[in-house]
């Protein structure tokens, strides 16, 4: 080893934790191989899209045209041979026959094999489908984040650094936060991108209702939330258990076992699931609930009466939120009263 | 000044249905400024919980702390910057490089990339410092972890064990680094460790403590002098009438090799004496000076 030189204060630059944890995050290859899959994943399944949808010709379209028109006028041939039999009493046909049929119960699109990617249809389903892989995706990344600081216990090198304890997890919390905004974001807007491309080159590029803009970007904001919660909650898991693997375990018999169980068993409590708040926050709309309501038959048992609890946009946010806060909340207390070793 | 003050440090560990284990009991530590300071005791003294309390990663049930002349834990950021630390094995993330890991932590507080490199230089590293941690020996993950202690050019560095998993050579040249430190007029070291040599080498000052309490401190050659044996070391050209004139005036001898040694001597000079009475006189007096094994081990025994 050589002589140590002193080292002159004047030629360091501005510490920054925040700078350094992001540094940090972007490092880890882990995380990076995760976003790469993830990455890898969206290019197939665009390329998958381009392949299911297509621009009907006109002649494809006059055929469509047909074929349907073909089933209205066989159902109507049907219904009025109904209507003509004379088994059925003649003050019930009406009721067993059906109303006329309209063209506009039939759908065009379910007449061609390949039908067009329209926005209005299309574009806010897929941005469900990234919201939810993403925000997967943020509950991994979230927990490895930190759980790796914990089997490593470079947390613990850190506060010879950083003492202050609240200081430490609230910047890897806020950097952890931030990422996952990122990643909801891009996924996202990759999703628009991509949607739009598909309009234009395997679908329709009409018109799309009044409001219908807005409306998409209230659900993408719910949607970057959702990532940005559900990261927060692999976080918190991680940091609470002090381990990846225990918080990914976790997060897994939590949906697998102990969601699934509480629909059989407990059905109120399905409004206060993770998943199903997570739906209603970025759902447009919320979502509604059935659920058995009052016995109406006593002696068949038979259940009559349905309660239909709709979980808004909001109360699914405040759900998720209220776990949210309870478990990094819970993580950052034991974090600044423990001993560390 | 007093670099390092611990004045009656308490800590216990609850057990889950097993009494509270005492780590600490009254514990007084002082260590001089730009001295280095060794730090002993047997396992489970004691050092390591005193250290991680100074760094604030265990909290002291009582008693007061102060590095630096702040008060920790609650000046601890505001005298950290100054304060280098190894404590028991360096702490990175194995799949990032030496270098890496050196850049993030000096990262926080602003620390150059030129300074790691010096870091990287000090402690041989350089040349493998975008080797993956993982794949260090572990006196190279040792010598990364004293480059991390070393980024913050402390005033005050507390090494825990440093030589832990080093070959000879890489032992002898952590001590050389720690005297060069000590000697530089402005670092102070607190070197714990359990290699007795070590501390005896390197180090001004000791602290022993033993069960969470300070058995013996103050500057090596004084704390050494506390356990002196009063043994003396006698050669004489007349081996035999030596011997037979200090028996008769009262001595206990034991032979050695070519030499006799004369236990419980207050005074040298009372044999000296007693032999030129009789005409015998002396090629060699010398005391028997204890080492800083013995010591340690008449001053633990109890506590064990």
């Amino acid at each position: 080893m050589s002589a140590p030189a002193r080292h002159a204060q004047a030629e360091t630059r501005r510490g920054s934790l925040l700078r350094t944890e992001f540094a940090r995050l972007r490092a880890r290859r882990f995380i990076q191989v995760l976003i790469g899959l993830a990455l890898l994943g969206f290019v197939v399944l665009s390329v998958v899209a381009f392949t299911q949808y297509s621009k009907p010709t006109a002649e494809v379209l006059a055929d469509a045209q047909a074929r349907l028109e073909q089933d209205i006028d066989l159902a109507e041939q049907f219904r009025e041979e109904c209507l003509a039999e004379e088994s059925i009493p003649e003050d019930e046909r009406e009721f067993a026959c059906g109303p006329p049929l309209q063209e506009q119960g039939y759908v065009l699109d379910n007449y061609i094999d390949k039908r067009p990617f329209t926005l209005t249809d299309d574009l806010p389903g897929g941005a469900l489908a990234v919201a939810a892989a993403s925000a997967m995706l943020g509950f991994v990344i979230g927990a490895t984040y930190v759980g790796a600081e914990w089997s490593t216990r470079s947390i613990v090198a850190l506060l010879f650094w950083e003492p202050r304890r609240l200081r430490v997890i609230g910047i890897k919390t806020g950097v952890a936060a931030g990422a996952a905004a990122t990643l909801g974001l891009v996924g996202q807007l990759a999703w628009l991108g991509i949607a739009q491309l598909l309009a234009r080159t395997r679908g329709t590029t009409t018109e799309v209702p009044d409001g219908f803009w807005a409306d998409y970007a209230g659900q993408g904001f719910r949607a970057v939330m959702l990532v940005v919660i559900a990261t927060l909650l692999g976080f918190g898991l991680a940091n609470l258990l002090r381990n990846t693997g225990a918080a990914l375990g976790v997060g897994f018999a939590y949906f697998a076992v102990v969601e699934t169980a509480l629909r059989g068993l407990i059905p109120r409590t399905q409004p206060f699931l993770i998943s199903e708040s997570a739906l209603a926050l970025i759902q447009q709309g919320g979502i509604s609930i059935f659920m058995f309501g009052a016995t109406v038959d006593e002696e068949t048992g038979s259940f009559t009466e349905f309660a239909e609890i709709v979980v808004s946009n909001l109360r699914g946010g405040l759900t998720l939120s209220a776990y949210l806060l309870v478990l990094l909340g819970l993580g950052t207390w034991l974090f600044r009263r423990r001993d560390l070793h | 000044m007093a670099v390092v003050e611990v004045e009656g440090a308490h800590k216990s560990y609850r057990r889950r249905g097993k009494p509270a284990q005492k780590a600490l009991d009254g514990l007084d530590l002082s260590v001089a400024e730009h001295r280095v300071h060794g730090f002993l005791g047997p396992n489970g003294s004691g050092k390591t919980t005193t250290i991680r309390a100074l760094l604030g990663l265990v909290r002291v049930d009582s008693g007061t702390m102060r590095l630096l002349d702040r008060p920790v834990p609650d000046a601890l950021p505001e005298v950290i910057g100054s304060v280098g630390a190894l404590v028991e094995s360096p702490l990175f993330f194995p799949n990032f490089s030496g270098r890496r890991n050196l850049r993030l932590l000096g990262g926080v507080a602003g620390v150059s990339h030129d300074r790691v490199e010096e870091c990287l230089e000090i402690v041989g590293l350089r040349d493998r410092g975008e080797d993956k941690f993982k794949g260090y020996s572990l006196g190279m993950k040792q010598r990364l972890g004293i480059a991390a202690a070393l980024l913050k050019s402390p005033t005050l560095l507390v090494l825990d064990e440093p030589s832990n998993g080093l070959d000879p050579a890489g032992i002898r040249e952590v001590r050389e680094l720690i005297r060069q430190l000590g000697s530089d007029g402005q670092t102070t070291v607190l070197l714990s460790s359990h290699l007795l040599a070590e501390v005896q080498q390197v180090c001004d000052d000791v602290t022993i403590i033993a069960r969470g309490r300070l058995v013996a401190t103050g500057a090596v050659a004084d704390v050494l002098a506390t356990g002196s044996t009063g043994d003396i070391r006698l050669r004489a050209p007349d081996h035999q009438a030596a011997y037979d004139v200090l028996t008769a005036a009262g001595f206990t001898l034991t032979p050695l090799a070519d030499a006799w040694l004369v236990h419980g001597v207050t005074d040298p000079s009372t044999i000296t004496r007693a032999l030129a009475a009789e005409d015998q006189y002396l090629s060699e007096l010398s005391p028997v000076a204890a080492d800083l094994e013995s010591v340690f081990l008449d001053l633990t025994a109890e506590d064990q």
